[in-house]
């Protein structure tokens, strides 16, 4: 088995725990349960107190319940038996999407993917946009593919990014399957094996495979956006594959010619152009299924502002997706698969809840306003397993391999998601002022600019305690509200350190950073993935 | 064509890979941790805490309403005792118990109280083995120092009560029901046998253990050694047999049904405190209003849970169980049924509930933890000085001042009036005046206390005054009537003096005749 840059052979990261979900129903009852009963007790029990906030809350509170909801239906049971011939191997086709990434690391895909085991010859191309990206070494891939024994089809039109490239090389292959690995995603021998016995569905549009990060171990972010993709890579994409609602994610995916050809080839009109393409073949009736089992190696964003643009690419891709394609009034998907699409995409739509329950003790400490009068430990009474039972269900549906870590930079993306919703519906392009500068020494580069409203947070924070101390005294409610603020202050704590610099490790790290690491932020966007839940755990993120 | 399971079978336990073990937090592991000297020596310094701890206790602590009961229900025969025990609420193991220890040792409260602080020193070896079962031993003995300084065992453990007892018990039956889940072992089966009679006979509440233990072997039988539900069914049999002749006595002697305490509804303010009370121990309001106001922060504790790699094992899962479910059916019965809602009758939960605050802890990264244990310690030890030396300690009782007060004042031709009736027992214990002892409403103790009357008040303080100069007024204890009788007294007869010895307690003198002068000496008028 080939190893991703990076990885040692002593130390590899588990690629099987994450998969092993079995689902324990009376968990997930009972967490729906606690969930409605809390929103009910929330909605009716409790004297209202200001209205508009107790519009709020409200509001955020149905919005939890419908994640939750929709989380413990996607995570139910998982896609047990599909037809598969393990015989059946047809004409394939083998895309490797490259756009100036360093070609040790793009030598090592193509060698691995060259490598792969199949009863008929296939084709390795790399798609190579290095060209119309204006990438220096764009020549490189071509001498590469020579030396290798890959064909190169370097595209001279810009145009459509990566569903751009694809579409180009469709244009000139013919097989009637492909299979899309990005450049840095290592293929196992057995991929195609693996795979392709699905397609003998003739109705089977694409199969998907999971994103495995083999650098997952160099640093807090790469660890972070790991346990984030367990949980998709674990039980909702095994649950959406029940639902044939598994989308494409795209990378480690093999797709039918003739499905694809349906759906208008990849969509290019939209930033998450495989969650949007795998809507339109679901739509014209073809079908999809994830294989639970790790067949590819990549590499996870390795610093903030990677992982920052990453998170806002797929929130804006999914929320326009909701405001442009509303999954809702598609006709051709089935009710199951409406709601998977919706509730994949507005999983994005947390930004402005979290910010607004953030805001919910502010508030009370500046004016004394409260969204419901209680007392504040009958409120505890209700949220309190509810909040635990829910955690624990996350925990035991992506198998114990969820982390605080991850749910903190979920939770601390609320301004992002708030500002790609703004680029969404003013239409326009955002650009980062910061830059990723890569410090070779191991040190951490400076990204605080990208936390700048978690800081103000906090200092807002700071004195509505002043103005909240001043006015209420030590009171039960002045506690509460100040414990709350603790809450969401500590929820931002791993968000900020991820983003502030740090001075070079005394020693090496046990693990180096994959060799030639910085990859183009567009194209390493494409590397990795990610999931998250809110507080009240409601996942069905939008994978790329 | 074939059909081809997606998911991959599941590897077998000793085969699959270890989720992340690379990433399983570290453990602060004090040097030398596993020397046995080491495990005796910390087993030494909690044996002191526990004593110095009832030393203070004792120095400080008058005897309380409850203690003063156990006293005089041991002064009976043993036949009498089983009587008067089955016409309590409770169950007889521990006074019978008491009863034999004074009559070996001696008839005092300190004597009472040692029997108690025996329990307590026994229960600190099982808890550090129950807290071994999930826990490293080195986060094993912090627990067990944290254990030690407990306020909430501190008191109860310097309490003529069966509370510690009930502790002791409650961790045998969890280290062999702990043990036995895993293990499977007869030993262990017989243990849990045997220590599940003794429960039952030592509190009616370690029901609620027994019926936790119960539902979890319901809820995981499939995991669990085979034959354990059978075995259950086996030890709830045995349990029910041993019970049956106390049932059958208890019945035969009224079902308590006129001792019952009068206890209200328990609110979610009461649920709370348990588990406050159980941490940061007896607080006055003001303290433990912020304390359990800041609740929220359970939120960020349960987000700090979700650490990758880190499963609930079943060891934990049932001490889960142990923190919460008992106390859980307790709040519920007490709304479905009748209300009997008291920390005290929880206790079972604590040492789950503590080593469930270890585990938490254990598990966070180094400089976390580190800082959570000390922060653990010191609220543990700042709790139970606190406790000890605050005024206004909620539940403290003290009748050996309000006895003492009444001392200094009394005289032959004043009455002195206990309300709640049942207050005289303690306040008996100390007093040794001039003047006589009577109760509102007004009982011979021949048989239960009576039930109060507002209609037959006026007649009976007439009754209690006529011929008397003073009546000294305790209020303690309330059972619903304390007010009323107040306000009688407020608006008949001009109140003299006042005082508080302790919270909810407070002695009102009442001139109520004026056939002579003034007495001297006394007491000072609306002293503290």
């Amino acid at each position: 088995m080939t190893l991703a840059p990076g990885r040692g052979a002593t130390s590899r990261p588990d690629t099987h725990g994450f998969l092993q979900y079995e689902p324990n129903r009376a968990f997930l009852v009972t967490n729906v349960v606690l969930a409605v009963v809390y929103t009910l007790v929330i909605s009716v029990a409790f004297e209202h107190g200001n209205w508009f906030l107790f519009g709020a809350l409200l509001a955020t509170e149905l919005f939890h319940l419908v994640q939750i909801v929709g989380y413990c239906w996607t995570v139910w049971s998982r896609d047990t038996a599909r037809p598969f011939d393990p015989s059946y191997a047809p004409p394939v086709d083998v895309f490797i999407t490259v756009c100036g990434e360093p070609v040790d690391i793009v030598r090592e895909t193509t060698k691995a993917a060259l490598a792969m085991s199949y009863p008929v010859p296939f084709t390795v191309y790399l798609l190579n946009d290095g060209l119309v990206a204006g990438k220096d070494d764009w020549r490189d891939i071509e001498e590469l593919a020579d030396e290798l024994g890959a064909r190169c089809l370097t595209r001279v039109t810009p145009g459509g990014a990566k569903a751009g490239n694809i579409n180009h090389a469709l244009s000139r292959t013919s097989s009637p399957f492909f299979v899309v690995f990005d450049a840095d995603h290592v293929p196992h021998h057995d991929f195609l094996t693996e795979v392709m016995g699905y397609f003998v569905d003739e109705r089977m549009g694409f199969v998907q495979t999971p994103q495995f990060y083999a650098n997952q171990d160099q640093n807090r972010v790469t660890r972070v956006a790991w346990d984030q993709q367990t949980l998709f890579f674990g039980p909702i994409m095994s649950g959406k594959s029940r639902l044939d609602s598994a989308f494409m994610c795209g990378t480690n995916m093999a797709v039918r010619r003739s499905a694809i050809a349906e759906a208008g080839g990849m969509c290019e009109f939209n930033i998450a152009e495989d969650f949007l393409t795998s809507l339109f073949m679901h739509e014209r009736g073809w079908k999809s299924v994830y294989v639970p089992t790790v067949l590819a190696e990549g590499l996870a964003p390795d610093d903030f502002l990677n992982y920052y643009k990453q998170q806002f690419r797929w929130t804006r891709g999914s929320l326009e997706v909701i405001f442009k394609y509303n999954p809702l009034l598609r006709r051709g998907l089935t009710t199951a698969q409406k709601l998977q699409y919706l509730l994949s995409a507005s999983y994005y739509l947390s930004g402005s809840v979290i910010l607004l329950d953030a805001l919910l003790p502010i508030v009370f400490l500046l004016t004394g306003e409260t969204p419901i009068v209680t007392s504040t430990m009958t409120l505890a009474l209700v949220f309190v397993p509810y909040m635990w039972i829910n955690l624990y269900v996350l925990q035991r549906t992506s198998n114990f391999t969820y982390s605080y870590q991850a749910i903190a930079f979920s939770l601390s993306a609320w301004w992002l998601q708030i500002t790609a919703m703004a680029a969404v519906l003013a239409n326009r392009k955002t650009s980062f002022a910061v830059t990723s500068k890569a410090t070779h020494d191991g040190a951490r580069p400076n990204f605080l600019r990208l936390v700048v409203p978690q800081l103000v947070y906090a200092a807002v924070a700071a004195v509505a305690l002043a103005v909240g101390a001043a006015r209420e005294g030590a009171s039960a409610s002045l506690m509460a509200n100040v414990a709350w603020l603790a809450v969401h202050l500590a929820i931002a704590v791993p968000f900020v350190i991820a983003a502030s610099p740090s001075r070079a490790p005394r020693s090496a790290p046990l693990l180096p950073a994959p060799s030639p690491a910085p990859l183009s932020p567009i194209r390493r966007d494409r590397t990795t993935a990610e999931p998250t839940p809110s507080v009240e755990p409601a996942l069905q993120p939008v994978r790329d | 064509m074939s059909t081809d399971l997606l998911s991959p079978a599941p590897p077998a336990p000793a085969e699959g890979p270890r989720h992340r073990t690379r990433r399983e937090p570290r453990r602060v592991v004090p040097r030398r941790s596993g020397d046995p000297l080491l495990v005796a020596a910390v087993h030494l310094l909690c044996l002191g805490l526990v004593l110095v701890g009832a030393r203070v206790e004792w120095l400080r602590n008058s005897i309380r309403l409850d203690e003063a009961q156990s006293l005089w229900q041991t002064n009976h025969s043993y036949g009498d005792l089983l009587r008067i025990i089955a016409e309590d609420v409770h169950v007889p193991l521990y006074h019978v118990l008491l009863r034999t220890w004074r009559l070996v040792l001696g008839p005092d409260i300190g004597t009472a109280r040692t029997l108690s602080l025996l329990f307590l020193l026994a229960a600190v070896p099982v808890f550090y083995l129950v807290a071994r079962k999930v826990l490293s031993r080195p986060w094993a003995l912090f627990a067990l120092v944290v254990f030690s300084c407990s306020p909430f065992l501190q008191w109860y453990g310097s309490e003529a009560r069966m509370y510690s007892m009930l502790v002791l018990v409650t961790l045998v039956s969890q280290y062999f029901f702990l043990t036995l889940i895993t293990t499977g072992r007869t030993a262990a089966w017989t243990g849990y046998a045997t220590t599940a009679v003794v429960g039952v006979y030592t509190h009616y509440f370690f029901a609620f253990v027994l019926l936790t233990q119960g539902l979890y072997v319901l809820l995981t039988w499939r995991r669990l050694p085979r034959a354990a539900v059978v075995r259950m069914v086996g030890v709830a049999a045995v349990v029910g047999a041993a019970y049956l002749p106390w049932f059958l006595w208890f019945r035969a002697n009224g079902s308590a049904s006129q001792t019952r305490p009068n206890l209200p509804e328990p609110s979610s303010v009461d649920y709370s405190n348990v588990y406050s009370q159980f941490v940061f121990g007896f607080q006055s309001d003001t303290i433990n209003t912020v304390l359990v106001s800041a609740w929220p922060l359970l939120v960020l504790a349960a987000l700090a849970s979700v650490r990758a790699g880190v499963r609930l094992g079943r060891q934990t899962a049932y001490l889960v169980a142990a923190a919460f479910v008992p106390v859980l059916l307790a709040f519920v019965v007490s709304h479905l049924v009748t209300p009997f809602f008291l920390s005290r009758y929880m206790i079972a939960a604590l040492p789950a509930v503590l080593v469930l605050l270890v585990v938490f802890i254990s598990g966070l990264s180094r400089p976390v933890a580190r800082g959570l244990a000390g922060a653990l310690l010191a609220v543990t030890v700042l709790g139970t000085v606190v406790q000890a030396t605050n005024p206004d300690t909620p539940v403290t009782e003290d009748y050996r001042t309000a006895a003492e007060l009444v001392e200094e004042g009394a005289r032959p031709q004043d009455v002195v009036v206990l309300s709640s009736p049942f207050t005289v027992y303690p306040f008996e214990y100390y007093y040794d005046g001039a003047a006589r002892i009577t109760t509102l409403p007004v009982w011979d103790r021949q048989g239960p206390a009576p039930a109060y009357d507002p209609a037959r008040l006026p007649e009976e303080v007439a009754s209690i005054a006529e011929g008397h100069q003073y009546v000294y007024l305790l209020l303690s204890y309330d059972q619903g009537y304390e007010d009323e009788v107040l306000q009688y007294f407020e608006r008949n007869f001009e109140q003299t003096a006042e005082h508080s010895p302790s919270p909810d307690m407070r002695l009102l003198v009442y001139r109520v005749g004026y056939s002579e002068a003034l007495p001297a000496g006394e007491l000072e008028p609306a002293a503290g």
